[in-house]
C-alpha cells in the first residue's frame, strides 16, 4: 500500500492511497469466505455452497462490500495513519475496484491547521458590579405591582398611564394611511384598540398615544403625526399624517396595596424581605450576565491572540447551522420568508463571519483541552443529560435510551462537554477586573 | 432426431452435484425415464455445445408413503432417473 499526499491549500489536502492487486485479491478471498459461511442457497446446507456459486449469486453485494472494505483499509492507512490531524473528509473518489488490479482511492480532506496555543492563563476580563442598587429594586417592585394592577372604568379625562379604548384613522391628504401600509394596520386604521395614554415605549403612532391624554370617553380629536426620515415601514418615512381619534372608554390603573395578602401571595413576610429577595434575584441575574460576558471576552481574546486558516468545510457546515438558528429564531417572531430572501446575501455574509469565529475558537479550545488533559467524567454526562431532558421536557431515562442508539450524538455531547469544561477552566484562571458601568447603559439590558 | 427438452428435465443443484462439477468435471441432470446414455450424451452436447466423454445413469426408485389425507392409502414420492455426464477436459457448463 502506498500513500501519496498532495497539498491543495493550507487546510486542504488530497491523499491518494494505492492498494496493490494482491492486497485487493486477499481482501476478496477473505470476503468470499465470509459470505460462503453464511450463504443460504437451496440445495445446500449453510456454509456448504461452493465458491463459484456464491460468487455468481452474490456478485453485486460482493462488489459493493469489497469496495467498502478496500476503502476502509485505505482510510486506515491513509487518513487515520496520517501525520496530520484530519478535520473531515470532503470528497472520496475510489475509482474502479476489482480483484486482480491495483485500486487507487483518493481522499480529499480538510486538515486541522497547526498553530501555537496562545497563552490562555490569566486572560483579562472585565466585569460589571453585581450589587443591586436601590433604584433597580424599586423599579422591579413597581413592575411586580403593575403586573397585579387593576384597571377600573373611570369617568374622567385620561391621564398619563391610563388605558384608553379608542379607534383611529390616519390620512395623508385625502389618502388613507391604511392603503399605503396594508401590512401594518397599527399605523393605518384601527376600529377598536387599547392604548396606554402617554406611554413612552408604545409601538404605535406616537401622536395618537400622546394625544389620548386629556380625552374623555366619547371625545373625538385630530392629531398630526410627522413621521421621521428613517421610519419603518418606508412608505411613511418623512410624511405627515393626520389622525382622527375617538376615545371610547378610559380605564384607570390602580396599583394594589402592599398588604399582607400581597406578601403572602409572593411567599414573603414583609416588604423588607421582598426587597432582599428582589435584590438577590437581580444579583443572580447580573452574575449570570457576567459569566456569559466573561466567556465571550475570553473567546475574543483567544481569537485575537492567534491567527490561522480554518478548514473550509467546517465553516460551511457551521454557517448553515448559524443561519438555521437565526431563521428559526426570527420565524418565531413572525419575520416572513420573503424578508430573508431579500437580505440573503448580507445574512449569509454575517453568518459566515460568525461561523468562522465559532469554528476557530472551538479549534483553539480543543487544543487547550488536549494540553490540559481534560476528560469527560460520567457525572458530566449525567448532568448534561439531565439538563437536556429538562430543556426538552423529556424523561431522562428515555433520553438515555435514545442516546445509546446514536453514537454520533454521544460524540457531539462529549465534545460539547469538553469545550464547556475548558471554558470553565479558562474563566477560573482569568484575571477579573470590575468596572462600573454608567447606570443608564446597565438598566437597558437588565 | 434428439429433442433435448424431452430428455434433459432438470439440472441438479445439490451439494453432491456441486462437488462433482467442481472436482471431476461431471454434471448431474434429471433425465426422462425413457432416455438412455447415448441420447443424454447427444442432448447435452447439443444444448451446451460441449464434448461428452462418459455418461453414468442411475434410477432413483420412488419411496412408498402412506398418504394421510387420502385415509392412509399408500402412494409414491420422489423417484427419477439421474444422469451424471462427464465432459472432456477443458469443457464447462455454467449454470445458476
Amino acid at each position: 500500500m502506498k500513500t501519496d499526499v498532495q497539498e491543495i491549500n493550507a487546510t486542504r489536502k488530497t491523499i491518494a492511497v494505492t492498494v496493490t492487486s494482491e492486497e485487493v485479491a486477499a481482501q476478496e478471498a477473505k470476503l468470499i469466505k465470509d459470505y460462503q459461511r453464511q450463504a443460504k442457497i437451496p440445495g445446500f446446507r449453510p456454509g456448504k455452497a461452493p465458491e463459484s456459486m456464491v460468487r455468481t449469486r452474490f456478485a453485486k453485494d460482493l462488489k459493493q462490500e469489497l469496495k467498502q472494505r478496500v476503502i476502509s483499509q485505505a482510510h486506515q492507512s491513509g487518513v487515520a495513519g496520517a501525520d496530520f490531524e484530519v478535520f473531515t473528509i470532503v470528497e472520496l473518489d475510489e475509482g474502479e475496484i476489482a480483484a486482480g488490479q491495483d485500486a487507487v482511492v483518493t481522499f480529499t480532506v480538510d486538515v486541522i491547521p497547526e498553530f501555537e496555543v496562545p497563552a490562555y492563563e490569566g486572560l483579562k476580563v472585565t466585569n460589571t458590579p453585581t450589587e443591586a442598587t436601590e433604584e433597580e429594586v424599586t423599579k422591579m417592585l413597581d413592575q411586580i405591582l403593575s403586573q397585579r394592577a387593576e384597571f377600573n372604568v373611570a369617568e374622567k379625562a385620561a391621564e398619563k398611564g391610563d388605558y384608553v379604548q379608542c379607534g383611529y384613522e390616519g390620512k395623508i391628504g385625502d389618502e388613507l394611511v391604511a392603503d399605503l401600509v396594508p401590512d401594518s394596520p397599527m399605523f393605518g386604521t384601527q376600529k377598536v384598540t387599547w392604548e396606554e395614554a402617554g406611554s413612552e415605549d408604545a409601538p404605535g403612532v406616537r401622536a395618537v398615544v400622546d394625544g389620548l391624554i386629556g380625552m374623555k370617553a366619547g371625545d373625538t380629536k385630530e392629531v398630526t403625526m410627522e413621521f421621521p426620515e428613517d421610519f419603518q415601514p418606508e412608505a411613511l418615512a418623512g410624511k405627515t399624517a393626520v389622525y382622527s381619534i375617538e376615545a371610547k372608554e378610559v380605564r384607570e390603573k390602580v396599583m394594589p396595596e402592599m398588604d399582607q395578602a400581597f406578601f403572602d401571595s409572593l411567599q414573603v413576610a414583609d416588604e423588607a424581605e421582598l426587597r432582599t429577595k428582589i435584590a438577590e434575584n437581580i444579583e443572580n441575574q447580573k452574575k449570570q450576565q457576567n459569566a456569559t460576558s466573561e466567556r465571550q471576552q475570553i473567546t475574543e481574546e483567544l481569537l485575537k491572540a492567534v491567527d490561522f486558516p480554518v478548514p473550509e468545510s467546517g465553516v460551511e457546515g457551521e454557517t448553515e447551522a448559524v443561519l438555521r438558528d437565526f431563521m428559526q429564531r426570527n420565524m418565531q417572531q413572525g419575520v416572513s420568508a420573503e424578508e430573508f430572501e431579500k437580505h440573503k446575501d448580507s445574512l449569509h455574509e454575517g453568518a459566515r463571519k460568525a461561523a468562522h469565529d465559532r469554528l476557530k475558537s472551538r479549534l483553539i479550545l480543543t487544543k487547550i483541552a488536549e494540553k490540559e488533559k481534560i476528560k469527560v467524567e460520567n457525572e458530566d454526562f449525567s448532568r448534561m443529560i439531565m439538563m437536556e431532558a429538562q430543556q426538552s421536557g423529556q424523561n431522562p431515562e428515555k433520553l438515555v435510551k435514545e442516546l445509546q442508539k446514536d453514537q454520533n450524538r454521544i460524540n457531539q455531547m462529549r465534545r460539547d462537554i469538553i469545550l464547556g469544561k475548558t471554558m470553565d477552566l479558562l474563566a477560573e484562571k482569568a484575571e477579573r477586573e470590575v468596572v462600573a458601568v454608567p447606570v443608564g447603559a446597565d438598566a437597558a439590558d437588565a | 432426431m434428439i429433442i433435448a427438452d424431452k430428455i434433459l428435465l432438470e439440472y441438479r443443484v445439490t451439494e453432491k452435484a456441486a462437488l462433482l462439477s467442481a472436482n471431476f468435471n461431471q454434471y448431474t441432470f434429471e433425465v426422462a425415464p425413457s432416455a438412455n446414455r447415448i441420447e443424454v450424451a447427444r442432448a447435452v452436447a447439443k444444448v451446451f455445445n460441449v464434448e461428452v466423454t462418459n455418461v453414468n445413469i442411475l434410477n432413483k426408485k420412488p419411496k412408498v408413503k402412506n398418504d394421510r389425507s387420502r385415509r392412509g392409502k399408500s402412494g409414491t414420492k420422489g423417484g427419477h432417473k439421474k444422469a451424471i455426464v462427464t465432459l472432456k477436459e477443458g469443457d464447462k457448463i455454467e449454470l445458476v
